[in-house]
C-alpha cells in the first residue's frame, strides 16, 4: 500500500520575531490615502448601483444617449426584497475588488467627511433638514452617538471593457454588452445623511436617514434591460431576471439582496409606507452557536430614505421605526 | 457566517462603519495567510516576505473596510492570491537545481528520497508539480484551513469543482510521494 501523504506537513507557526517585527512595522505605517475613485464613495456609488439593479449597467445603455440630455431616478423610492440563493452569483462578488477594477472610472466630484454632532438640533443643522428621533425606544436603550455627513456627488463613467471583465468574473458570460454607450456619464448624488447610534446593553442600533440619493442616467436608456442585468449580478436566472425586470417600475425601486442565510424577509408598513424587513441570525464563527438575530429595516417616505440595522429585537425596531417624529 | 459578512452588511455597508479591531486581525490571520504562502511558494524565506507584502496592503487599505469578519478574510485572501501571482509573474519560471533534481527522481523512485527527504521538503517539491490553479487550492486548503465552501467563495469555482481540483490534486500527490 502506497503511504499517504503528508498534507500538514508544510503547516506552521510563524517565526515569532518575524511577527513582531512585521506588527511593529505596520504600526509605524501612517494609513495610506486611498485614491479617491477607489475610496468609500466609489464603494457606496457601486453599491447604491448594485442595489438599485443598475449597477454596472450604468455602462451598458442600449441606446447612446445624447449627452446633455439626463433622466432623474429616485424622485420616490420603494425597496423590493430579491432572495439571493446559496453559492450564487453575488456571493462571488466577495472575492472580486470590485473598487479596484471599476474605481478608476468613477471620479469623486465632491466629498464631505463625516461630523460627530452633539445633538439632533445640531444634526439638524448640519445636514440641512430636520432629523427624526424616535419617540419610542425599548426600555434600557440609550442614543450613543450622532453622525452628519456631507454632500458627496461622484461621475461614473461607461466602459464595456471593464463591464465585460466583471461580469466575466462572475461568470455571466452569456450577458450581452452593447457597445453603444461605451464613454458616457451617469451623475450620483447623495445628500447629506444623518447617523443614530443606540445602545441597549451589548445590543446595538444604528439608524440612517436622509434624503433620497439621485442619480441622474443618459437619456433614453432601456432600464428594464439595465435592471435585468442587475438582477442577473444578483443571481437570479435569465428568465427570472427577465421576467421579474418587466414588472418593475425601475425609476422609484430599489432592490435588496436578501442573503441565503436571512431567516425571514417581509414587506412590512412604518407608518403607512411600505418597507422591507430582512431578519437573520448571528452565528458566533468559532463557535457555529447562534448567539443571537440581526435585521434590517428599510422605508422611505416623503422624498427620504431610513435604516435601521440592529441587533435589538425586530418588534422594537419597528416600535422605534412608527414612532419617528 | 455572521451576520456581519452578509449582504445587507455589504450591499447597506454605509449603514455601517464600525472599526476593525486589527490586534484581533493580525493575530488570527497572520498565521493562515503565513501557511497559505508555505504552500503556494514551499519555503519560509518567501512566506514570509509575501506575508509581510500581503499585510502591508491591507493596513494601508485599512479605511476601505468594516468590521466584516468573513468579508474581511475574503478580502485580506485575495490581497494574498492577487500577491502571490504578481510574485510568480514577476520571477523566471525557473525551479532550483536540487529541488529539480529531486522532481525527477521522485517520478522514477520515491521510496529512495523517502528518507533523504523531510515530509516537509519533499511536499514542498511535490506542490511545484502541480498546476497554478491546483496549488493555489491546495494551499487555500491545507495552508489557510479554509473549507471548499470558503474555497468556492474566494475563487469564483463552484463548490463541487473545488472538490474535484483538490481530490485531483491529493491524488497526483498521492502517486507521487
Amino acid at each position: 500500500m502506497a503511504p499517504e501523504p503528508n498534507l500538514d506537513a508544510l503547516r506552521g507557526t510563524p517565526d515569532s520575531e518575524f511577527a513582531e517585527r512585521l506588527r511593529v512595522r505596520l504600526r509605524q505605517q501612517p494609513m495610506g490615502r486611498t485614491r479617491p475613485a477607489r475610496g468609500m464613495l466609489a464603494k457606496l456609488a457601486a453599491g447604491v448601483a448594485v442595489a438599485a439593479g443598475i449597477g454596472f449597467a450604468l455602462t451598458i445603455p442600449t441606446v447612446r444617449a445624447k449627452a446633455n440630455s439626463f433622466l432623474a431616478l429616485f424622485r420616490e423610492v420603494s425597496f423590493v426584497a430579491v432572495p439571493v440563493g446559496p453559492g450564487q452569483v453575488l456571493e462571488r462578488t466577495a472575492g472580486i475588488d470590485i473598487p479596484n477594477l471599476i474605481g478608476d472610472r468613477v471620479q469623486v466630484i465632491e466629498q464631505n467627511a463625516p461630523v460627530a454632532v452633539v445633538s439632533p438640533d445640531a444634526a439638524s443643522a448640519s445636514a440641512g433638514f430636520r432629523v427624526e428621533m424616535p419617540r419610542v425606544l425599548p426600555e434600557g436603550t440609550v442614543l450613543t452617538q450622532i453622525t452628519a455627513s456631507g454632500r458627496n456627488v461622484v461621475r461614473v463613467t461607461a466602459d464595456t471593457t471593464r463591464l465585460r471583465q466583471l461580469l466575466d468574473a462572475l461568470g455571466l458570460r452569456d450577458v450581452e454588452i452593447p457597445e453603444a454607450i461605451d464613454g458616457e456619464t451617469a451623475m450620483i448624488t447623495v445628500k447629506p445623511m444623518v447617523r443614530t447610534e443606540f445602545a441597549q446593553g451589548d445590543r446595538r442600533a444604528v439608524m440612517m436617514q436622509g434624503p433620497i440619493p439621485e442619480v441622474l442616467m443618459p437619456a433614453g436608456i432601456d432600464l428594464a434591460q439595465l435592471g435585468e442585468i442587475g438582477l442577473r449580478m444578483m443571481g437570479l436566472p435569465a428568465p427570472e431576471a427577465r421576467e421579474f425586470a418587466k414588472k418593475v417600475d425601475w425609476k422609484t425601486t430599489l432592490v435588496v439582496p436578501v442573503p441565503p442565510t436571512a431567516t425571514r424577509f417581509r414587506q412590512v408598513l412604518v407608518g403607512s409606507s411600505p418597507g422591507v424587513a430582512i431578519e437573520g441570525p448571528i452565528i458566533d464563527p468559532e463557535t457555529k452557536v447562534e448567539r443571537g438575530n440581526w435585521n434590517l429595516l428599510l422605508w422611505s417616505n416623503g422624498g427620504r430614505v431610513y435604516g435601521i440595522r440592529s441587533t435589538l429585537r425586530f418588534n422594537d425596531v419597528l416600535a422605534m421605526a412608527n414612532s419617528l417624529q | 457566517m455572521a451576520a456581519e459578512g452578509t449582504m445587507p452588511a455589504r450591499v447597506m455597508g454605509w449603514i455601517s462603519r464600525e472599526p476593525v479591531d486589527w490586534d484581533a486581525v493580525y493575530a488570527e490571520h497572520l498565521p493562515r495567510i503565513y501557511n497559505f504562502f508555505r504552500y503556494r511558494c514551499g519555503n519560509v524565506a518567501d512566506a514570509e516576505d509575501l506575508t509581510s507584502t500581503t499585510f502591508e496592503k491591507a493596513w494601508r487599505g485599512r479605511d476601505r473596510y468594516r468590521r466584516d469578519k468573513g468579508a474581511f478574510s475574503t478580502w485580506l485572501f485575495t490581497i494574498a492570491r492577487n500577491t502571490a501571482v504578481d510574485h510568480y509573474r514577476a520571477r523566471a519560471p525557473v525551479v532550483p537545481l536540487d529541488e529539480a533534481a529531486l522532481v525527477a527522481t521522485l517520478a522514477a523512485t520515491p521510496e529512495d528520497t523517502t528518507a533523504t527527504r523531510s515530509d516537509a521538503a519533499r511536499l514542498a517539491v511535490l506542490l511545484r508539480t502541480l498546476s497554478d490553479r491546483e496549488r493555489d487550492l491546495i494551499a487555500l486548503k491545507y495552508g489557510a484551513e479554509m473549507s471548499n465552501r470558503d474555497i468556492a467563495g474566494a475563487t469564483g469555482l463552484t463548490e463541487s469543482n473545488v472538490g474535484t481540483i483538490l481530490h485531483r490534486a491529493v491524488q497526483a500527490l498521492r502517486e507521487r510521494w
